[in-house]
């Protein structure tokens, strides 16, 4: 058992550091593609790249490259931005240093105050290359040193549940009737899936088959399927810690049976069936992380006392 | 040294003037600093400023910060470290100790019986007139009868080069996270400076803690006692320090808002429900502890917490109340303090002190105020200083209303001149003034002085306050340790206690970032036989290769 501030704490630095990569990630491969492209519309491209954020109600002078790097990379203000998120999970970090290994703070630590104050378009790829690199740096030593107790459990299933919901935003976003090759390619690069559906697939991108390595994979590491999988794993986990050993139904745990049935629901139906109405299908799927978080709270960081 | 490399590091620290700890007047380096001289000017001036600067840097990456003005500061540490000799420091030490001890004895007598006010060696007012004596915790013993689990003393050197004690601690007292985080920079930083000077270790300072945390815990029935560390949160300027012990000591750090109070016991709230805690290491005020007594208006603190203390379920360290202990005003009778309860003459001498409530040292006071240093007596960290010769005319005949108004409040002292050690500013290394706070742990059977403690150093020019809020800075401190025995030196020194003298060896990687707060459990370790893995081998014998018989 562990302080619940705790464990809500790691909870949200899983949370950020694996918001800072993803936004990084997308923001690399759509902003690229805006700055290549010039037979691109950059105004309606930078509303799109906004919309994968939930940013809606945009003024038309944010509408450039800019601006998007502006207010999603470097504003330490903005939670949701690269910088932002880093240093929300280094804010975090720094109430629970005690928990945390003293590399893992150190790395955070530095990563933060290394962030660029400001990016121009031309440079934007370092600074993409800068976040990614050094999230990867933190991963693996969160993955090296760290005990496999509680603190981890909870920061794993933020880090899962905030790659879950980045997905579900991404593939809300795109557009499935441009069956174009460069549209799935985009679409697989900024789910940093590219490579591994080319390996899994092999032959031509199509989108039905991006649709379901991106959802259905059950072994590469950033499909829905797989980190939900992780998420029940880790819960029952935590359910066994804390004294549920004999969990026959496996709903002891609040969240697992939400987990669960946000799984069976992908797993079990036909493709077509998920894809008709695919933009409502990726808004259940991120509620599903804004359910888990309740529940996580109700069950560990707020228990009724 | 031919050549003298030394003359361009050390130029502009050669000022000629009086009370410098490493040059005598003449530009002699003392005995003392010798060694540590010779091997920073062999550095040369680039190298140790380039060096000196990633000291700097590696403070920012560690998160080695204070808050200044809302905003996170990296510690200034200065890389020339103070030297202090094992001689000195035997007296130093022995010092602090008897003056923890006598304080320990003030505090339960002024909560218990008041011998000291019966026999006439207090005045009933000191007592009475503080705003420090918690009326709740009267008449209540903690059950290993500390109060004073942890002080820091301040120390200044005077004209005369002896050390002198400027105040006592015995609240919250901080700094000792910059003890352990300035060594472990230097060790990484300047390595070679340790090389042939016997440095004795600071890293068993968590293990001494916890365990003397642990001492003071109420009856736990053979559970092991459960220690938390209660910090106000992170934006105070302190956190670093509260999040560093924490962690070292391998314990919960807490903030009030974690903790609950049920049926006159205190728990945290966990991701499993309530866990009773048995001891906290409170590094909050006692005005913020519990709005049940303190402050009722107050959102902070601890519900029942008082209630809890009293009914024997819960120990604070350092206990409420002690405050009259380190109230300025106590502090003029400590000598006297100690004389009374411990029938010893004191080892460390006070700054001479007039209080200002007898009339005829008030008079004096008021008469010579431009020379004079005035304090509150419930000021801390420098607040409320005005120090005589630097303060204007009207700074002046401002204080002499409120002197008059409220002499209680205030104590004066001839402006000490503190000793200066070379530290690194703009143009090299020049001459700032130090003064040294000891840390001391009661575990209730024994006081220990952590060998060393802060140098905290005025980084502006002449200036005379160290405080981090004023621009303070600190500096490593090395106590050398005795002779070793067959060291044609070591004639004289006595052979018991060297065997107690960790020294550091920045070469050690065996050693986790500090010392191992379980250091009994480790000896245990090591008189154990093996490990049953190194009996086992890795493949049964008769699961090998039948390699004789393949042939």
């Amino acid at each position: 058992m562990m302080l619940s501030r705790i464990a809500d704490a790691m909870f949200w630095i899983g949370r950020y550091v694996e918001r800072a990569d993803q936004t990084a990630r997308i923001l690399g491969v759509s902003l690229q593609s805006i700055t290549e492209d010039a037979s691109l519309d950059a105004v309606d491209a930078c509303a799109g790249v906004y919309g994968i954020f939930g940013v809606t109600d945009v003024p038309a002078s944010d509408l450039t490259v800019q601006r998007v790097l502006d207010r999603m990379v470097t504003d330490r203000m903005n939670p949701s931005s690269v910088a932002g998120a880093l240093q929300a999970a280094r804010e975090n970090a720094r109430g629970v240093r005690e928990a945390l290994s003293t590399e893992v703070w150190e790395s955070l630590n530095t990563t933060t105050l290394g962030m660029p104050r400001g990016v121009r378009p031309s440079r934007m790829h370092g600074a993409f290359q800068f976040a990614k690199d050094r999230c990867a740096v933190i991963n693996g030593l969160l993955e090296a040193s760290m005990t496999r107790d509680e603190a981890w459990l909870f920061l794993r299933v933020g880090q899962l549940l905030e790659r879950a919901d980045m997905l579900a935003r991404n593939l809300q976003a795109h557009d499935l009737t441009d069956s174009s090759d460069a549209a799935t390619v985009l679409l697989l690069r900024s789910c940093s899936a590219h490579e591994a559906y080319i390996r899994s697939y092999r032959g031509r991108v199509r989108v039905s088959g991006a649709i379901e390595f991106l959802l259905l994979d059950s072994i590469f590491p950033r499909s829905a399927a797989y980190c939900l999988s992780e998420i029940d794993e880790a819960l029952e986990t935590l359910a066994k810690l804390h004294g549920n050993s004999i969990d026959r139904l496996g709903t002891a745990e609040p969240g697992r049976r939400i987990i669960g049935r946000a799984l069976a629901s992908l797993r079990f139906r036909q493709l077509d069936d998920i894809v008709e109405d695919f933009e409502d299908e990726m808004e259940q799927l991120q509620r599903v992380t804004g359910a888990v978080t309740r529940a996580l709270g109700t069950t560990y960081f707020d228990p009724a006392a | 040294m031919v050549g003298m490399p030394d003359a361009s590091l050390f130029r502009t620290a050669r000022t000629g003037a009086a009370g410098d700890e490493m040059f005598t007047p003449d530009g002699t380096v003392r005995p003392t600093y010798q060694a540590l001289h010779d091997a920073l000017a062999g550095l040369g001036p680039e190298e140790f400023r380039s060096r000196s600067e990633s000291l700097a840097l590696s403070y920012l990456d560690q998160g080695i910060t204070f808050d200044y003005a809302g905003e996170e500061r990296p510690f200034p540490i200065d890389a020339i470290p103070r030297v202090i000799d094992a001689e000195e420091w035997s007296e130093v030490s022995a010092g602090v100790a008897q003056r923890v001890r006598a304080l320990e004895a003030f505090l339960d007598d002024v909560y218990t019986d008041r011998r000291a006010i019966t026999d006439g060696v207090i005045p009933e007012e000191l007592v009475t007139s503080s705003t420090y004596v918690v009326d709740a915790v009267r008449g209540h013993r903690p059950p290993n009868g500390v109060r004073l689990h942890v002080a820091g003393i301040d120390l200044v050197r005077d004209g005369d080069g002896g050390f002198r004690v400027l105040e006592d601690n015995v609240r919250t007292p901080s700094g000792v996270s910059y003890v352990l985080s300035n060594r472990r920079a230097m060790a990484q930083g300047f390595p070679e400076l340790f090389a042939d000077r016997p440095v004795r270790r600071v890293g068993e300072y968590p293990g001494r803690l916890l365990a003397a945390l642990q001492a003071a815990a109420p009856d736990t029935a053979g559970e092991e006692a459960t220690v938390v560390v209660l910090t106000p949160g992170r934006y105070n300027s302190a956190y670093f320090e509260h999040s560093l012990l924490a962690r070292t000591m391998g314990v919960d750090l807490v903030e009030a808002s974690d903790l609950v109070e049920r049926g006159d016991r205190i728990y945290m709230r966990t991701t499993a429900g309530l866990r009773r805690v048995d001891v906290i290491y409170k590094r909050t005020d006692d005005d913020f502890l519990d709005p049940e007594v303190f402050r009722p208006d107050s959102m902070l603190g601890v519900p029942g917490l008082v209630r809890s203390v009293l009914a024997g379920n819960v120990v604070l360290a350092n206990a409420l109340g002690n405050g009259i202990a380190d109230d300025k005003l106590t502090y003029t009778y400590v000598p006297d303090l100690v004389r009374y309860y411990l029938d010893e003459e004191p080892i460390l001498r006070n700054v001479d002190t007039w209080r200002l409530e007898e009339p005829d040292s008030l008079a004096e006071v008021l008469d010579r105020l431009e020379e004079l240093v005035v304090k509150p007596v419930d000021g801390s960290g420098g607040k409320g200083i005005v120090i005589g010769p630097a303060a204007s005319r009207e700074e002046l005949e401002a204080l002499r209303e409120r002197l008059r108004a409220d002499p209680r409040g205030w104590i004066a002292q001839p402006v000490v001149q503190l000793s200066t050690i070379p530290t690194l500013v703009e143009d090299g290394p020049e001459p700032r003034h130090v003064d040294l706070r000891p840390f001391a742990l009661n575990s209730g059977d024994d006081v220990w002085v952590l060998p060393g403690g802060l140098t905290r150093v005025a980084l502006p020019k002449g200036e005379m306050i160290v405080n981090s809020s004023r621009g303070g800075g600190s500096k490593d401190t090395w106590v050398l340790a005795a002779a070793r025995p067959g060291d044609p030196t070591a004639a004289g020194t006595d052979a018991g206690e060297e065997l107690d003298e960790g020294i550091e060896d920045p070469t050690d990687d065996t050693r986790d970032e500090f010392d191992d707060p379980r250091g009994e459990e480790t000896e245990e370790q090591a008189v154990e036989p093996d490990p049953v893995t190194s009996a086992i081998p890795l493949i049964e014998a008769d699961e090998e290769e039948p390699h004789h018989d393949a042939q």
